[in-house]
C-alpha cells in the first residue's frame, strides 16, 4: 500500500505565487517609501534582497550563461541609454541624486539584477511552461510596467512597457539573465549623469 | 532554436519601437526605467499629523557674464526635490548692469485658497531679482521652469497654480516625469503651489492666512505658460486625465504586430517540423 504523494503545485499556480511575492516586495517599498520609515538606499537594498528571496523561492537557481551575454547586454544597455539621450526633451536639466554615488550606484545594480532574476528568471521561466514563450514575453513585460506605477506614476507605463519587451527580447536571445540584467543596470547606473 | 531567434528579434524590435513611441509622445517621461530613486518622505512646512515636517528652501547667485544669466538650476534639497527652478543659459532678462542675479526658493504659507481644488503641499515662494534687489522676468521663448513635487509620488492628475492679484491662477502644467513632479513654463516668478482636485484640505498651509500683505507674485499677470512640447499629452487642469491615447494606440499596434508576427513565425515552424517528421505525407 502506498502513500498517494502530494501533487505539485502546476507552473501556473507557481508563477501566480511568484506574482503574490513580487506584490507584497512592491506594496512594502511604496509603503516604506511613503512613511519615510527608513533611508532611500536602506529601503533599495531591502527591495533587492527581498526580490532575490522571491525569485530563489520562486524557483530560480544560478544556471551557466553563454559567453556572448555579457557584451549583448553592455550593447543593450548601450542602446537604453542612448535612446534616453537622443529622445530627451533637454528642457529640464537633471539634478543628480544627492546621495553617495558608491552605496546608490550598488544598491541601484542589486534592484536592477533581482528585478531580472524574478520577471525574466523565475517567472519567466514558469509562464514560458504553462502559456508559451510569446505569453511569457508580454505578461513578464506588463508586469515590470506595472510594478513602476506606485513609485512613478502611470504615465510610465508605455515607456516601462517597451523596456520590459526589450529586456524580455534580450532573455529570449541569449537564453539567460545575464543580458537582460546588465542592460537593466546599465540603464539605471547611468540616471545618476542624465 | 530558430524560431526562438526569431522571436527575441521581433520582440526586440517591438521593444525599440514602443520605448521610441513613449519617449517621443511623452517627452517628459523619466530619464530612466527604473533604479533608486531616492524619494524621501514629503516634508511640510506645517505638517499635518503624522507627516513630517522641516520642509526647506534653497538659494543661490547666479552669475552673469556678457549681459547674459548663466545656467539656473535651483532645488530645495529633499530627494526629489519640493521645489526647483531651471532656466537655461540667457534665460532671464537682465538689466544692463547687473553681475548676479539671486534665486530663492522658500515655503511659505498660502495667502489664500484655491478656488478650484486644494493646495497639496508646500506654497513655494520662488523669487528671482538681480543684485539691486529689482525682481526679474523672463520671455516666454525661454522656457523658464518651475517643478513642484506633489505629496504623492503617484499623484497622476494636478496642477501648478501661482498666487496673483489676491488668487491662485491655473498655470499649463505638465508631468516632470517621476515622483509625482510636476512642471510648469513661467515667466513671472512669485507664489507657486499644486493644486490637486476634490482632496480636501490635505496642509494646514491651505488655510487662507488673514495676515494682510500682497504676495511678492501679486504684481503682474498670470502668465500663460505653454507646453514643453507640441505633442505632449499632459494635462492642462484640474480634472484632465492624461491623455496616454497618443502612446497606446502605436503600444498596442506594435503588441498586434509582435503577435502577429510570432504567430506566422510558429505556425511556420510548426508546419515544417511536422513535414520534417513524417516525410511520407509530402506525397
Amino acid at each position: 500500500m502506498t502513500a498517494a504523494l502530494p501533487r505539485p503545485p502546476s507552473r501556473i499556480a507557481r508563477a501566480a505565487c511568484l506574482l503574490v511575492g513580487l506584490g507584497a516586495v512592491v506594496g512594502l517599498r511604496w509603503a516604506a517609501t511613503l512613511q519615510g520609515s527608513a533611508g532611500a538606499v536602506a529601503i533599495g537594498l531591502a527591495f533587492g534582497l527581498g526580490l532575490i528571496a522571491v525569485a530563489v523561492v520562486g524557483g530560480w537557481r544560478p544556471a551557466p550563461e553563454r559567453r556572448a551575454s555579457v557584451a549583448i547586454g553592455a550593447a543593450a544597455g548601450a542602446v537604453l541609454v542612448t535612446l534616453a539621450i537622443v529622445t530627451r526633451s533637454g528642457q529640464l536639466p537633471w539634478l543628480a541624486p544627492a546621495a553617495t554615488f558608491a552605496p546608490w550606484v550598488a544598491v541601484t545594480v542589486l534592484v536592477a539584477t533581482a528585478e531580472e532574476l524574478v520577471l525574466r528568471g523565475a517567472l519567466f521561466d514558469e509562464l514560458t511552461g504553462s502559456i508559451g514563450t510569446l505569453g511569457a514575453v508580454l505578461s513578464t513585460s506588463l508586469v515590470f510596467a506595472l510594478m513602476h506605477v506606485p513609485l512613478y506614476g502611470w504615465h510610465v507605463v508605455p515607456l516601462d512597457l517597451g523596456v520590459g519587451l526589450w529586456l524580455a527580447g534580450l532573455r529570449l536571445a541569449t537564453g539567460g539573465v545575464a543580458a537582460p540584467a546588465i542592460a537593466h543596470a546599465i540603464a539605471d547606473v547611468a540616471t545618476w549623469w542624465l | 532554436m530558430a524560431r526562438t531567434r526569431a522571436l527575441s528579434l521581433v520582440v526586440l524590435g517591438a521593444g525599440l519601437l514602443v520605448i521610441l513611441a513613449a519617449r517621443l509622445a511623452l517627452p517628459t517621461a523619466p530619464p530612466l526605467y527604473d533604479g533608486i530613486i531616492p524619494i524621501e518622505p514629503y516634508l511640510w512646512l506645517d505638517p499635518p499629523p503624522g507627516q513630517h515636517g522641516g520642509a526647506k528652501g534653497a538659494t543661490a547667485d547666479i552669475a552673469v557674464r556678457g549681459g547674459k544669466s548663466r545656467l539656473v538650476a535651483v532645488a530645495t534639497p529633499e530627494l526629489e526635490p519640493q521645489a526647483q527652478i531651471f532656466a537655461q543659459p540667457g534665460g532671464v532678462t537682465v538689466p544692463s548692469g547687473a553681475r548676479t542675479i539671486k534665486v530663492s526658493i522658500e515655503p511659505v504659507a498660502s495667502e489664500g485658497a484655491p478656488t478650484d481644488g486644494d493646495i497639496d503641499g508646500n506654497v513655494y515662494r520662488i523669487i528671482v531679482r538681480d543684485d539691486a534687489g529689482v525682481a526679474l522676468t523672463a520671455p516666454a521663448s525661454a522656457r523658464v521652469s518651475v517643478v513642484l513635487r506633489a505629496t504623492d509620488p503617484a499623484q497622476g492628475v494636478a496642477t501648478i497654480e501661482r498666487f496673483s492679484a489676491g488668487a491662485w491662477q491655473p498655470l499649463k502644467t505638465s508631468t516632470s516625469g517621476f515622483a509625482g513632479s510636476f512642471l510648469t513654463v513661467v515667466t513671472e516668478f512669485g507664489d507657486f503651489a499644486i493644486v490637486v482636485p476634490g482632496l480636501g484640505p490635505t496642509s494646514s498651509a491651505t488655510e487662507a492666512s488673514t495676515t494682510p500683505g500682497a504676495s511678492l507674485a501679486a504684481s503682474g499677470e498670470v502668465t500663460t505658460a505653454t507646453d514643453r512640447s507640441p505633442i505632449s499629452n499632459a494635462p492642462s487642469r484640474p480634472g484632465d486625465a492624461p491623455d496616454l491615447s497618443g502612446v497606446l494606440a502605436p503600444a498596442l499596434a506594435v503588441l498586434a504586430i509582435v503577435l502577429a508576427s510570432a504567430g506566422i513565425v510558429a505556425r511556420r515552424r510548426r508546419h515544417h517540423r511536422y513535414r520534417g517528421a513524417h516525410p511520407i505525407r509530402r506525397r
